[in-house]
């Protein structure tokens, strides 16, 4: 290297000097102390060589630009995004502002007409209205023949066409599966139970959850559709991908724990990945991938991924329901739906939208874990036969 | 980089709209210049910038830690593209897609003559077309973006310790192709301009 500088002193031509290029393109600390060196033993150069530096910086790599229009255009689509993000925010708040403007309004009237309607002498100032309805069984439709579960029981699939139902009581009950079309599992509001496939997953399926599965995975697909909520454990198979389909959106894993929010009457649908790697793809072909402790929340015009606490959304297979500043709202629609009471929602009411947070142990008795709620929020809890009755303490 | 900085500070701070153009005046022609290098066609470029953008709006409060705006850029900008590509690709596998990153050099005739400059533009042409994909990208990175090589180990997806390798292998290829290839040419070149020289 030295040798082929010789040649150049004489001509300030460093910028035909390979290795001056390669070190201008691509510096070290060895190569800027060779350099530095180099002046240091030829301060003659110092003129030139800076000059041919400030001169190699007339080098650009790439330099392809987009047209200022399409720039401009850009920018404008990310301000107006971001405006219609912040108007979503602002509305929500605005919404609670409006219910409270709305209650004072109500209640005024409510209170009014009281005054004049004093009935039966009972206090009637519920808020909340909640109605435990009757009990349903949950059942397996296979091969057109309908078999009832029992709460909390589980379902093991032998793969040769049968499964193995052992309750609570640890009592067994051997099935036989459909041969050739999907079973159904329907598990109404207030049961739970749980069931493994016969490669080994593990689902477990929450209150409201209809589960269809085949008796025996063949082909190079595992495949499962779900309309409601499960936290499935996929046994790891390279070879054979699981697809959860559910509703609008599918789910791609080799073998992974996540759950799986998508009932078909609730606008927002969630995957809470716990461990693996999921790979999702909703209706409009968007793919989102997953990573452990990540929640994708899909809605009807909004797909939006982030990092959670992933017990608060599996708790429930435990028999505990844990929830951190969330609306009383939502605690209750996942209490109705876990014990098969039919909450009023009225949006109106302030009560609504009040948030808890906490730990609830699911227990199989409504009144204990409601009287827990009130206590969490602050509220008085009340039963007649089945009308349930939320008032603000 | 220094105004990018402080523009990046205030952003983070007040979430103020002038900042924020800032910013993206400053990375916008780079990473668009940087998606079609990697192989990506213009529509998708300008989805991801328009993606990236909006994302690090909306995120600002959780990137205060960001101490260079610009390698993070230019990374989310690069997963995005993956991403979107990704979505017209009907395949299963997760692994990277892109294994090309193509170079186009100019040299500003304002600053060196022309004559000249078309010599230099050969050089480092040829110099960067015996490099590897990856090893272009890393130049590009370091030479036109002023990336760390840990910022440039990141964005590449690798570890610090293949990426030490890759960039000694890059500064190896480059000193070998000095020995190798051009030396008679560059006598030739010099002979040249010492005749131009004497005859002026």
């Amino acid at each position: 290297m030295d040798n082929k500088n010789r040649l150049f002193q004489n001509d300030h031509n460093f910028l035909l000097a390979e290795d001056f290029i390669r070190w201008r393109l691509f510096r070290t600390k060895e190569s800027d102390e060779y350099w530095n060196n180099f002046l240091i033993e030829n301060p003659h150069l110092e003129k030139a060589f800076h000059e041919a530096i400030i001169q190699f910086n007339a080098v650009k790599i790439n330099r392809d630009q987009l047209p200022d229009e399409d720039k401009k255009d850009v920018y404008r689509t990310v301000l107006l995004n971001i405006h219609r993000y912040k108007r979503r925010r602002l509305l929500r708040r605005i919404g609670s502002v409006a219910a409270v403007l709305v209650i004072g309004i109500l209640s005024v009237l409510f209170f009014n007409r009281r005054e004049d309607v004093r009935s039966d002498g009972s206090p009637k100032n519920e808020i909340i209205v909640g109605e435990a309805l009757p009990v349903e069984e949950i059942y397996l439709i296979a091969g057109g023949e309908r078999i009832n579960i029992a709460h909390k029981s589980h379902i093991g699939l032998t793969g040769d066409g049968k499964a193995l139902v052992t309750d609570s009581t640890d009592s067994r009950k051997e099935l036989s599966l459909a041969a050739a079309e999907l079973n159904k599992l329907i598990v109404p509001y207030g049961k739970r139970t749980s069931l493994t496939l016969p490669d080994g997953t593990e689902v477990w399926l929450n209150s409201g959850t209809q589960l269809d599965f085949p008796s025996k995975f063949m082909g190079s697909k595992r495949e499962i559709s779900v309309n409601g909520e499960i936290f499935i454990n996929v046994a790891h198979n390279s070879k054979v991908p699981f697809v959860v389909r559910a509703h609008d959106m599918d789910i791609y894993v080799q073998g992974t724990s996540f759950n799986v929010s998508a009932y078909h009457d609730d606008s927002r649908k969630t995957v809470v990945l716990v461990k693996g790697k999921v790979k999702i793809e909703t209706t409009d072909k968007h793919t989102t991938e997953l990573l452990p402790n990540e929640k994708l929340e899909v809605t009807d015009n909004d797909i939006t991924k982030e990092s959670v606490n992933v017990s608060e959304y599996i708790s429930w297979t435990k028999g505990i329901l844990e929830f951190d500043e969330t609306p009383v709202s939502e605690i209750l629609k996942k209490i109705g739906r876990y014990y098969n009471v039919q909450f009023e929602s009225i949006p109106e009411i302030k009560l609504n939208d009040k948030t808890c947070s906490g730990k609830l142990f699911l227990s199989n008795n409504l009144d204990s874990v409601m009287t827990s709620v009130s206590v969490l929020s602050s509220t008085v809890y009340q039963r007649e036969n089945n009308i349930i009755h939320i008032t603000k303490k | 980089m220094v105004s990018i900085d402080l523009s990046w500070r205030s952003f983070v701070e007040k979430g103020d709209e002038p900042s924020f153009s800032i910013i993206y005046n400053n990375h916008v022609d780079d990473l668009y210049a940087y998606g079609v290098s990697l192989g990506f066609q213009k529509e998708i470029c300008k989805d991801a910038i328009q993606d990236i953008f909006y994302k690090l709006y909306i995120s600002r409060d959780n990137l205060h830690y960001i101490k260079n705006i610009t390698a993070y850029i230019f990374k989310s900008f690069k997963h995005r593209l993956i991403d979107l590509s990704r979505k017209n690709i009907r395949e299963e596998t997760l692994d990277s897609v892109t294994e090309s990153f193509t170079v186009q050099v100019t040299v500003l005739d304002n600053i060196i003559d022309s004559e000249n400059a078309e010599i230099l533009k050969k050089k480092v042409y040829s110099l960067l077309n015996g490099l590897t994909a990856n090893q272009r990208e890393v130049v590009y990175l370091k030479y036109m973006i002023g990336l760390e090589h840990k910022e440039i180990a990141d964005i590449l997806d690798i570890r610090e310790e293949s990426a030490r390798k890759l960039l000694y292998r890059t500064m190896e290829k480059l000193r070998q192709q000095v020995s190798e290839e051009d030396f008679p040419e560059v006598l030739g070149v010099l002979f040249l301009l010492f005749l131009l020289h004497r005859f002026m």
